[in-house]
């Protein structure tokens, strides 16, 4: 009596698929014998790498005869170089270069010759694909490019301009100059770029470039119904560095200027006391104004003895504001009044048109002339490693004027970058400036307060010097420290003998831990006398008092957080101190704490014969306690057997730490020899009672590749291509028909486009649950080695799939409205990945992923709810989906417009960017329900999830599914869509150990 | 004759992966021609292309299937069919089709289990319905069996069916099973949520309010927003103008729940709310905005800054999280 076929029928299976593989398999990846290159601690996949290439990237005078060469550190297959991703071609163009392909020096060498020489003065981009390999299947997995321009002798030439002849033209608008390429921006300079009006007089502009088009911006406003002209100079230069071969000269003439300006404010306020001797008068105008026109008969600057002020003006960049700044200081205690008259002798603005209004402004100085100074600046100038939560306060000497103390004066910079901070004057003399989003790990900040006449000042007027600076650099953590407190905070009947514990989510730096950081004290804030000590993991700190606590008294422990407190190693502080309130109980506490251990979060009912690997497997320890007074800072992780194995401070100190609980990764660095050991832990309380947990019996061997499942990436081809129900068009098609994201006809011509943007966001949803990017690229050692294409690989033994339409299983004929077979998916099941091409493709049995059955539930729901209730999947569908009375991609007005692959949204009214709003998220949503499904049925065609427990099977269930499936489990038996586009997705620990290689099945 | 444990019989003989809610033990027994309890007595292969397991017919629960019928499927555990997981002896419920000649589960692998005595029950119950009201009673009550797959069937098939107004007993039901789903944020979150929603209506708003402004979990708070947006503005908001924002978290939540749901009772918090971190700040100025406050009456209350940031913020568009991430090959 037969009672599983699992095995027999599996192998009839696998020998169908053994032999399709034979016949499709091609030069790479044939005999499975990879090499394992192993870098931390698991069998990890060696791949392909690309040492050196010529051209260089952005190489420039490249010669047009010149061949690109490309060194790879394995011999590589001249097939793959054949991929439809790689490609020489001119920058912008969808069109390849012909060429011929060459190795050398044992393939390793590739140089691509095109069959013509390239164009001059072009530039190129050669690009390679992922999906390039070696005779072992070995892949690139990472598209590389590289960009270069050939010979360019030709000097840059004037397409057009802007302004040529004009007449009436805006006197501050910007006058831009296109080129026939891009400019050196470093030759666009006052002397190259002039603006010289009919009197000879220069006028400055701001110079900026973008693409091969100049602005040239004057900085204050022209006169009006005036000549001028522009000259761009021979000094002009492409990034060739060819020059402009003759000057270019353009003349306009400006609008009319009729407008009188009028005074639009001024400092110091009329009637201000005790101003500085030293005082610079601003007053700020309506427009910009001739600081020519600003002298003695136009402007009346005296004592209150009627003695004349001699000074100077001083205009800002846009002569807005004109400055006043008297020949010598004023005489202190006196009262001063500017007034600027009208009349004939009038100050004027560029134009010519006189202040027609006036206003007397006064002032009474007195005798403070010294600038304002900082007694104190946090972060300091060039400090290091601050905490990336910092909020800078500069403190000074003296209260500041308000009225200069803004976004304009103070600010804060990454590089040259604004960064985004609320300045506010904490105090009359204290600056805080907030940063509106947490600061970058490991990046160089300063804090710029600006200096002179346009800069902060105190209360009299005295400026700073000069503008100030305070570099700094955040830590290079991107996370926040946080602290665990025991006896936790509310705690009650707490042991008097405790000591207080507080554990660190990171390394502490030592020489912040101290009495004045830490502290145990009374209910009323009166520090107990302790001891503060640090441990050797340098994660926990112990505040022990000297003395045992009175039961029925309250306690604090209590951490100093900011700047002047505990920090990480890093660099960085805690956001805000931190406290812990408990009540000391009447009892005294002996009895030790219940410790558990898992390896690699298997229960320890399934860990029998667990082998792990030598690093990168996990241990999670969990304890509990009567009196609920856990000291997990004291954890300790014992590897007992023959070799070397990590001491118990190492491990704790790279430990995630809860209240009842610790999780860490044997690290690299603490490699275990291989053989037969035993794992135990002891915890103890707060009391000084220590637990053990009972010991774990494990094997640490070195994983062969027999026992992985991935000698090299397994490349998953995902077939949308196919027409299994035989109606002519691809099932992937028929899925998008009908969920009204393709119009029959296609008369817009967007149907490829909403293809293209479905399929390659399902993949994007399913490769970032294998840990790797949009474009399947690896992210880092946690990526999986899967890799998923939308067309034939080519060279590559791999994997495929059918993507779209329904069950074949079920009725191929149903509509909207019909029954649902249910199932939204089949794959093989190939345990340990024995077979790198499994085929999902069959009809019978029914293979592949099936959003029409999804589609055919939902609908059918929808008809059921509506219109008393919206679910999530009608919210998307209801305005596209035909049968649901919507209006498909391609039939609305917007849509050509907003499907296509240039379309902006940032340039769109507010029709189209309803209608683009409403067509991504359908989009989206699908995608992310789809490629959930997808990643699910690769995940069987890799092993998910053998059956049993280790070291043969992954606690699978009899269906090879998660047994007692959690949240959110990819490889749960059912799914739902509400879950899966709202939930975040993930396979299981161990799985992911698994697919990591951080597991062996045996 | 094996019952294996609850635990395992979730998953036992289930496809890869089946739509949860086409496969609730309340769509299968709607939808099925035979539901049955019935016991495996044999297999009888007729190749080794396909399996065939012989039932002994134990108790008919709707239609007929005669003393004794067999099931065939393709054979391969490769596949996940509902018959290899079985072990002869195992008395199981079937939920069974008739296509052709022959009787085939009904949602592959979910639609056949072993007969626990809640499952079993609750399907008589299920079959033995009358009209909506009754099912919706049945399910509500369901919510709390010990059976794993009763509970989530149940908050499944809840969330699926048609309106109805049901009696005080459910709707408490129905709202504890929330509150314990909300602590637990399982698969089942969104099921139960819609499900809350469409039965309890307002009465849902406190317990959702709540918890959304304790939760640190993005996704959670996502799920819950959109399930208080089916509930009258009123109501949420007035849930919420009671409800504590003792700390930053809270506040910002409270912030994203009214840009999310725009309502003039948030008004007054929003404004106080600009008054607190420049985070929070920057969160009600993004709120302010959502509710059709203009920028210009906002810049007196705020920093220009904070401002600037969230009309930038405010004008993009809703985050995609998938589509056109990069070139695919």
């Amino acid at each position: 009596m037969r009672l599983h076929l699992g095995e027999a029928t599996g192998m009839s299976i696998y020998h169908i698929s053994a032999t399709l593989a034979l016949v499709i398999i091609t030069a790479c990846g044939g005999s499975g014998s990879g090499v394992n290159s192993t870098t931390n601690g698991n069998a990890t996949i060696g791949g392909l790498t690309l040492l050196s290439h010529t051209p260089a990237d952005l190489e420039m005078q490249v010669d047009v005869h010149a061949a690109i060469q490309l060194i790879f550190d394995k011999g590589v297959v001249i097939e793959s170089l054949r991929d439809q991703d790689t490609h020489l071609r001119t920058e912008d163009s969808e069109t390849n270069i012909e060429g011929t392909l060459r190795l050398a020096e044992n393939d390793r060498a590739v140089s691509f010759t095109p069959v013509a020489p390239l164009a001059l003065e072009a530039n190129y981009v050669f690009q390679l694909s992922a999906l390039t390999c070696d005779a072992e299947g070995h892949l690139l997995d990472t598209q590389y490019q590289f960009s270069f321009r050939t010979l360019d002798n030709t000097a840059p030439t004037i397409q057009s301009s802007n302004l040529t002849g004009q007449q009436n033209r805006s006197r501050s608008t910007a006058i831009q100059v296109t080129f026939s390429e891009p400019l050196d921006i470093a030759s666009l300079t006052a002397n190259t770029v002039q603006l010289i009006d009919t009197f000879g007089q220069t006028y400055n502009c701001r110079r900026e470039i973008a693409a091969n088009t100049i602005s040239i911006t004057p900085q204050a406003e022209l006169p009006g119904d005036r000549n001028f002209t522009l000259t761009l100079g021979t000094g002009l230069r492409d990034l060739a560095g060819n020059t402009l071969a003759v000057a270019f000269t353009s003349s306009f003439r400006t609008d009319s200027d009729f407008t009188s300006p009028s005074v639009f404010g001024a400092w110091p306020a009329v009637g201000a006391l005790h101003i500085s001797p030293s005082v610079e008068p601003v007053i700020e105008f309506s427009e910009s104004m001739d600081p020519a026109t600003v002298e003695p008969a136009s402007v009346f600057f005296h004592d209150e003895f009627g003695s004349q002020v001699a000074f100077t003006v001083i205009a800002n960049e846009n002569q807005h504001t004109l400055r006043l700044k008297p020949l010598q200081n004023l005489s202190a205690n006196r009262s001063f009044e500017i007034t600027f008259l009208t009349g004939i002798a009038a100050v004027t603005d560029v134009s010519g048109n006189p202040l027609t209004a006036t206003q007397a402004l006064s002032f009474s100085t007195g005798t403070d002339t010294t600038t304002p100074w900082i007694v104190q600046a946090l972060p300091s100038s060039n400090e290091n490693r601050v905490s990336i939560n910092v909020v800078p306060l500069i403190t000074f000497n003296e209260a500041l004027d308000t009225e200069w103390i803004d976004g304009d004066t103070v600010a804060l910079f990454c590089g040259n970058e604004r960064t985004a901070a609320v300045v506010q004057q904490l105090a009359s003399n204290t600056i805080r400036l907030t940063p509106l989003l947490r600061l970058l790990p490991y990046k160089s900040y300063q804090v710029v307060l600006s200096g002179g006449h346009q800069g902060i000042r105190d209360l009299a007027g005295n400026v700073l010097p000069e503008d100030l600076a305070f570099p700094f650099a955040t830590a290079n953590d991107n996370s926040l420290p946080s602290a665990m407190l025991q006896p936790y905070n509310g705690s009650a009947g707490v042991p008097s003998t405790i000591h207080a514990s507080i554990v660190f989510d990171s390394r502490i730096d030592p020489s912040t831990v101290s009495a004045a950081t830490c502290e145990l004290r009374m209910d009323n804030g009166v520090p107990v006398v302790a001891t503060v000590a640090l441990d050797t993991s340098n994660r926990v700190i112990g505040i022990t008092p000297a003395s045992a606590l009175v039961p029925g008294y309250y306690y604090r422990t209590f951490v100093r957080g900011g700047p002047l407190g505990v920090r990480e190693s890093s660099g960085n502080w805690l956001a805000n101190d931190l406290n812990a309130r408990f009540r000391v109980g009447a009892g005294i506490d002996n009895t030790p704490p219940t410790v558990n251990v898992q390896i690699n979060r298997i229960a320890q009912s399934r860990s029998t014969g667990l082998i792990v690997p030598t690093s990168g497997f996990t241990i999670d320890v969990t304890a509990s306690d009567a009196e609920q007074s856990l000291d997990m800072g004291s954890t300790r992780i014992r590897f007992t057997g023959s070799g070397t194995a990590p001491f118990a401070a190492e491990l704790l100190a790279n430990a995630a730490i809860g209240y009842n609980s610790v999780h860490l990764t044997v690290p690299l660095e603490s490699a275990i020899t291989r053989g037969a050991w035993s794992v135990s832990v002891e915890v103890a309380d707060l009391s000084g009672n220590r637990g053990t947990s009972q010991s774990l019996q494990l094997q640490v061997d070195e994983p062969s590749s027999e026992a992985l499942p991935f000698e090299t990436t397994q490349v998953v081809w995902v077939r949308t291509d196919l027409d299994r129900d035989g109606n002519g068009r691809s099932d992937f098609d028929d899925d998008l028909y009908r969920m009204g994201l393709a119009t029959e006809g296609d008369n817009a011509g967007t149907n490829s486009q909403v293809q293209k943007l479905m399929r390659d966001a399902i993949v994007t949803r399913a490769s970032n649950l294998f840990g790797r990017a949009a474009d399947g690229e690896p992210l880092g050692p946690d990526s999986i080695q899967v890799r998923i294409t939308t067309r034939a690989p080519g060279a590559i033994r791999h994997m495929e799939i059918a993507l779209g339409g329904y069950d074949p299983e079920g009725n191929r004929n149903r509509v909207y409205g019909a029954t649902s077979t249910g199932i939204l998916g089949r794959a093989y099941f190939d345990y340990r990945n024995a077979n790198m091409n499994d085929r999902n493709l069959a009809t019978s049995p029914g293979l592949g992923v099936f959003p029409g059955e999804m589609w055919l539930y939902q609908a059918k729901l929808h008809q059921q709810l509506y219109p008393s209730f919206l679910t999530m999947f009608a919210q998307r569908f209801l305005p596209l989906c035909p049968a649901m009375g919507g209006t498909p991609a391609g039939s609305h007005p917007a849509d050509p417009v907003v499907l296509r692959a240039s379309f902006q949204p940032s340039t769109a009214n507010s029709e189209q960017l309803a209608r683009f709003n409403v067509l991504m998220q359908a989009i989206d949503d699908w995608a992310m329900v789809n490629g959930t499904v997808l990643a699910h049925e690769i995940g069987h065609s890799l092993g998910l999830v053998a059956p049993g427990p280790a070291p043969n099977g992954l606690f699978g269930d009899s269906s090879l599914h998660d047994d007692n499936a959690g949240a959110t489990e990819v490889m749960a038996a059912s799914v739902g869509y509400e879950s899966m586009v709202t939930l975040s997705y993930a396979f299981r620990d161990i799985e992911l150990a698994y697919l990591r290689q951080r597991l062996i099945l045996r | 004759m094996k019952i294996l444990l609850a635990s395992f019989l979730l998953s036992a003989a289930s496809a890869l992966p089946a739509q949860q809610q086409a496969t609730t033990l309340f769509t299968l027994a709607k939808s099925a021609d035979v539901v049955v309890i019935a016991t495996a007595n044999a297999a009888s292969d007729p190749s080794v292309d396909f399996h065939r397991i012989e039932f002994h017919t134990d108790q008919v629960l709707k239609g007929s299937a005669g003393e004794s019928f067999a099931i065939l499927e393709q054979a391969g555990r490769c596949c996940g069919r509902a018959l290899s997981a079985m072990t002869i002896g195992d008395q199981v419920i079937a939920f069974l089709d008739y296509r052709g000649p022959g009787l085939h589960p009904l949602g592959g692998s979910r639609g056949i289990s072993l007969a626990t005595p809640e499952i079993v029950a609750h399907v008589r119950q299920l079959l033995a319905a009358q009209n909506q009201k009754s099912y919706g009673e049945i399910l509500a009550s369901g919510l709390s069996n010990p059976d794993q797959r009763v509970r989530i069937d149940a908050a499944l098939a809840l969330a699926a069916l048609p309106s109805t107004r049901l009696g005080a007993t459910a709707n408490q039901q129905i709202l504890s099973a929330l509150q314990n789903e909300l602590q637990a944020a399982s698969a089942s979150l969104p099921a139960m949520i819609d499900a809350s929603v469409r039965f309890l209506g307002d009465a849902a708003a406190t317990t959702l309010v709540q918890s959304l402004l304790t939760t640190d979990d993005d996704n959670v708070s996502n799920l819950m927003t959109r399930g208080l947006a089916r509930l009258s503005g009123d109501s949420v908001h007035q849930s919420l103008m009671v409800a504590a924002l003792p700390n930053p978290l809270a506040q910002q939540r409270a912030c994203e729940l009214a840009a999310c749901i725009p309502n003039a009772l948030s008004l007054p918090m929003l404004r106080i709310l600009l008054t607190q971190s420049p985070r929070v700040a920057l969160a009600a100025s993004e709120a302010l905005l959502a509710n059709g406050v203009s920028a210009e009456s906002i810049a007196p209350l705020t920093d220009s800054e904070v401002l600037k940031v969230a009309i930038e913020r405010h004008s993009q568009l809703p985050k995609l999280r998938v589509v056109g991430k990069g070139n695919r090959q």
